[in-house]
């Protein structure tokens, strides 16, 4: 069966969504693009995607749907790649799950540890990981800033078990469209390392506001930045992963881990996002919807608590997010002030 | 605590919640209407509900979302009422399940037997069950012709484990705005009493496009609606359940079921959508929308066949009633000829 006979969904037209679906759709698969945005599917239906790459300016008709026109066409696909927030995961699948073929394999676009969330609703057999580096945003309907090329756009994917299989290397003949593939027998380790960096960058960044190039200047973001990646880490290695090479480091460079290799992690993910660029909790705060932060620090927080580990940066950074989600505060550059006077108050410093 | 202190949301506004919501509205409760429906939630923001009711007609403004405003407004409702066709339970239940405060209550306004479904995710202790018998349609985004009156509109509100609580007699207060109410300690046996006269009629009926009018004079409607309300009946008692009064018949009545007693209940369900009316699978077929029959006569019949019980009637009415759903054949009169014969050729005839 060639690619194109594949019946391809992307659930969630975000800014990864979209980049996703447009990539697809321009390399001429049977790609559905499926939203809870009906002012972004409409203006797909009437006018297409425009994706502003750094190097490309891609305009084209693509297939998009309400939620509710599922059950309109009652479809059967084969692949879904599922690129929504955390928190959308569970519900967003339990939509989508009987129009996946008995045989259909699930992707995660995502940030954070929702693989078990996915396999929950579609089986572990109709589960594939992935690991994403790709940087973009959607303020207005139907148009996307890319911030990565397709050259500089990196996906790790990998089956749950390790394995390298058939369906495996079909999906990265798909998704080559879009991005570097690299399979991996460690996607799940792959994701970790990934949440690693997001929690010492997507973290403290998201709270202030601020570009990237701004917010390393704030005195002590470094600083703070190395603790959180300390704590994800050790909380990391309690739970049995084994980090991967991510973002350019090797794993074994990962796993030596001195301040300054966390550093190059956090340098290297706030080069992908580009300067001039704001971090993905940011976009959420600005258009006043929360963020998914509670599933990447607020993780790192829960898990040290069970298991004993000290995780007062990640618990602060989770606790001023839940604060900015529930219109408490704004995202503002003083939080960071917050932050570090939580930080200095809380018990269990490491 | 006030009904008017409460929090309430109405999730899914098709005919019957965009019903309840306007009455909840009207009454001068906090209520927001959540919806789907790109369309009918845009119209309800700019021009509110308008309800035609046969003794009343309600304009009112009204506080409706899209589903992704969830996320924007992060809400603490005290009160949900989830309208939707039973195959959007789980899913709609888990999008809304952080959004209900912990002691908050959860009502399924839903034909079909998904009590289950929704205290698996919002847990039993937030979950009250009840039966609903309210006949509307909408096929125009903001405009609902609701068939029954509100003294004419009946609910039956009870706790699964059939206990009357404060908290079930506010929610009564707050319900007693749209129906007649009835507090029962046995809501699930009367769901099953519900859904034996609804596999009677929307099964059957719900197959041919015909008003029940006009389908009541099809030859052989009544003995094939008298065979799939005794495979019900026979399945809801080897299920356990204890027939509840409905459509105005005593337990006693329908619990001895002579055929009299099913065909005055089948009589009292098509008065209740009125003449003119269609049963609520054809507003699904009409609309291009697949029906949610395999959760009604499909329930019966999936049961039946795990119990060894004779459902031939009721499996051949799913059968059909997928085949329209997949668009494999039309929504057409032909269909109970068809219905007839496929009774005749399986075996177990009940």
């Amino acid at each position: 069966m060639a690619i194109t006979d594949n019946k391809i969904a992307v659930l969630g037209t975000g800014s990864i969504g979209s980049s996703v679906g447009a990539d697809l759709t321009h390399a001429g698969l049977d790609v559905t693009l499926i939203d809870q945005w009906p002012a972004h599917v409409e203006a797909m239906k009437a006018n297409g995607l425009h994706i502003q790459f750094p190097d490309e300016d891609l305009n084209l008709p693509v297939a998009a749907w309400h939620l509710c026109e599922l059950a309109e066409h009652v479809p059967e696909f084969d692949v879904v790649f599922l690129a929504v927030k955390s928190y959308d995961t569970l519900w967003m699948l339990q939509l989508m799950e009987p129009y996946l073929k008995d045989d259909g394999v699930v992707i995660g676009l995502q940030n954070a540890m929702n693989d078990e969330r996915i396999s929950s609703v579609v089986g572990v057999e109709r589960t594939i990981g992935c690991v994403v580096e790709l940087s973009a945003e959607i303020f207005t309907p139907g148009l996307v800033k890319r911030d990565t090329t397709r050259d500089r756009t990196w996906f790790g994917l990998g089956e749950l078990d390790g394995t390298i299989t058939p369906r495996l290397e079909m999906v990265k003949s798909i998704m080559e469209n879009v991005a570097k593939i690299t399979l991996t027998n460690n996607v799940e380790g792959g994701k970790w390392t990934k949440l690693i960096a997001n929690c010492m960058t997507m973290g403290p960044i998201g709270l202030t506001g601020l570009k990237n190039i701004d917010a390393r200047k704030l005195p002590g973001m470094f600083d703070i930045a190395v603790q959180l990646g300390r704590e994800a880490m050790a909380v990391g290695d309690a739970l049995g992963y084994e980090l991967e090479p991510i973002l350019g480091l090797t794993a074994e460079e990962f796993a030596g881990a001195d301040d300054d290799v966390l550093i190059k992690a956090m340098e290297t993910l706030m080069n992908v996002v580009g300067p001039a660029s704001v971090t993905a909790p940011i976009h959420d705060h600005i258009k006043g919807r929360k963020s998914d932060m509670s599933y990447i620090n607020g993780l790192v927080a829960e898990k040290g608590e069970e298991f004993g580990i000290p995780v007062t940066h990640n618990a602060a950074v989770a606790e001023i997010d839940r604060r900015i989600n529930e219109h408490e505060i704004p995202m503002d550059d003083s939080n960071f002030g917050l932050l570090k006077s939580m930080v200095d108050s809380l018990p269990n410093r490491v | 605590m006030s009904i008017k202190d409460k929090k309430i949301a109405v999730l899914g506004a098709g005919a019957n919640g965009s019903s309840v919501g306007a009455d909840l509205t009207d009454a001068g409760l906090d209520v927001t209407i959540i919806d789907q429906w790109p369309a009918h939630v845009e119209t309800m923001k700019e021009n509110g509900l308008d309800i035609k009711m046969p003794d009343k007609h309600l304009q009112i403004p009204v506080n409706a979302w899209h589903l992704c405003e969830l996320a924007e407004h992060v809400p603490a409702f005290d009160v949900v009422f989830l309208v939707v066709k039973s195959y959007d339970t789980r899913w709609m239940t888990q999008l809304i399940e952080p959004y209900l405060k912990e002691d908050g209550v959860f009502i399924g306004l839903q034909n079909g037997m998904n009590n289950e479904t929704i205290s698996d995710v919002v847990g039993v202790e937030r979950t009250i069950g009840a039966v609903v018998e309210l006949s509307a349609e909408i096929f125009t985004p903001g405009i609902v012709k609701r068939d029954t009156t509100r003294p004419g509109t009946w609910f039956g509100l009870g706790e699964l484990d059939g206990t009357i609580t404060p908290r079930l007699e506010m929610v009564k207060e707050i319900m007693e705005n749209v129906a007649t109410i009835t507090l029962t300690e046995n809501v699930e046996g009367a769901k099953w009493t519900k859904l034996i006269c609804n596999t009677m009629t929307m099964g059957p009926i719900g197959l041919t496009g015909l008003k029940n009018w006009d389908a009541r004079k099809l030859p052989g409607m009544f003995d094939m609606a008298v065979a799939l309300g005794r495979e019900s009946m026979t399945v809801g008692k080897a299920l356990g359940y204890e027939m509840q009064p409905v459509f105005g018949m005593t337990a006693e009545e329908f619990s001895g079921a002579s055929d009299e007693i099913l065909i005055k209940a089948m009589e009292a369900l098509m008065n209740h959508v009125g003449k003119e009316g269609v049963t609520a699978p054809i507003h699904d077929h009409i609309k291009g929308r697949k029906s949610e029959m395999s959760l009604i006569n499909g329930i019966v019949a999936s049961k039946g066949e795990e119990l060894g019980i004779p459902v031939t009637c009721n499996a051949a009415v799913t059968e059909i009633d997928r085949r329209i759903n997949e668009k494999e054949i039309e929504m057409d009169v032909s269909n109970f000829g068809l219905l007839k014969s496929m009774v005749e050729s399986l075996p177990n005839r009940a």
